[in-house]
């Protein structure tokens, strides 16, 4: 099985070497990384380089949802078989990647989300962040009648079908949830695996305070706008 | 003086601001401001707006048989119902062309990442 790290960056040149350490240390499993560098303005696509890691540099930031796309794109047309999202922000762990080949071989499914709350983990958000978890994954439940409980987790792991179907469709902005409902709709199988996650250990999110505040409004009303586009 | 109920210096100043904007239209249209499919509909919206408070006489009794209380509010409605319509339109094409653009950037950053490896893979072999 031909296996793709995608990892997306948007100014993460202090992160994005302790990253590949993990990748590298904790996950054994054979595998290929590509670092899509989310039009950076610190030196993330050279430091990606130099540590060896194949780069693909957006000429515009187009935001998480694009550049995880442009992952799904390449991996297709390279002929892989399943990726995996690991963000470049250092927040996932290499040595659960594991688990999700694991879920993805057993349970014949074609994404599997890493979940902070299946199982209790050190994994701490503020309280107005868990609020809006709780808001998204009842969302979901409601308009799918399923339960996920971490729907914006980005440590994610994409089956080839699921692949192809994103390279045509992907939601942008803020897709964590949206692109979760679309799988749903569009009859993709989905497994929840526990896993934990741990805060930056540099640099601030992407996600500011205006944008923060934008995104559960955005979040819900993308997801509702799914929910129409995608039919089952 | 009364036109068609309205004091004519009223008609004369609508003429008027709608000539500005006729003229300004064409300037654009012959500057290449807009897409052929705006410079149509401008150069029409333009058009329309110029001759409208000619006709006024035509639009009172349109508003009378639609049961408008007055030609204005009349208009109003036609003219709230038609930037609704182009704002729909404006929203389509701006997603048409983000879309677009989003494809060519990561076209593009796929392409340089290939060929990044085809230029290594090329040097590794003039080094063999």
């Amino acid at each position: 099985m031909k296996i793709l790290i995608i990892v997306p960056a948007f100014n993460e040149e202090k992160n994005l070497p302790l990253v590949v350490e993990d990748l590298t240390k904790n996950c054994e499993i054979p595998k290929d990384i590509v670092v899509v560098d989310d039009a950076s303005t610190d030196s993330t696509a050279s430091v990606a380089k130099s540590l060896g890691l194949k780069v693909l540099r957006l000429p515009v930031n187009l935001g998480i949802g694009g550049a995880v796309q442009t992952g799904f794109k390449y991996a297709v047309s390279q002929g892989y078989d399943v990726a995996i999202q690991f963000d470049g922000d250092g927040q996932h762990q290499a040595a659960y990647i594991a688990n999700l080949i694991d879920s993805f071989e057993k349970d014949r499914v074609d994404l599997v989300m890493g979940s902070r709350f299946i199982e209790k983990t050190d994994y701490q958000s503020p309280v107005a962040r868990r609020v809006g978890m709780w808001l998204f994954s009842s969302v979901y439940g409601l308009l799918t009648g399923r339960r996920i409980y971490d729907t914006t987790s980005g440590f994610r792991l994409y089956g080839r079908e699921l692949m192809k179907y994103f390279c045509r469709y992907y939601p942008t902005d803020f897709p964590d949830m949206p692109a979760l409902l679309a799988a749903s709709r569009r009859g993709f199988k989905i497994s929840e695996v526990s896993v934990q996650m741990k805060h930056r250990e540099h640099g601030v999110s992407s996600t500011g305070f205006w944008k923060s505040v934008w995104y559960p409004f955005k979040t819900i009303s993308a997801a509702f706008a799914v929910y129409l586009e995608v039919g089952r | 003086m009364i036109f068609g109920g309205v004091p004519i210096e009223t008609v004369l100043l609508c003429v008027g601001l709608s000539a500005i904007l006729n003229g300004l239209v064409i300037y654009g249209v012959r500057k290449r401001m807009f897409s052929e499919t705006f410079s149509v509909i401008w150069m029409a919206v333009s058009f329309i707006l110029l001759i409208l408070p000619l006709l006024t006489p035509i639009l009172k009794k349109t508003a009378d048989i639609l049961k408008f209380d007055s030609f204005p509010s009349m208009l109003f409605t036609f003219a709230s119902i038609g930037l609704l319509g182009l704002l729909v339109a404006l929203s389509v094409q701006i997603t048409r062309l983000s879309r677009a653009s989003k494809d060519l950037a990561q076209e593009l950053a796929i392409l340089n990442g290939t060929l990044g490896d085809k230029d290594y893979e090329t040097s590794t072999r003039a080094h063999h």
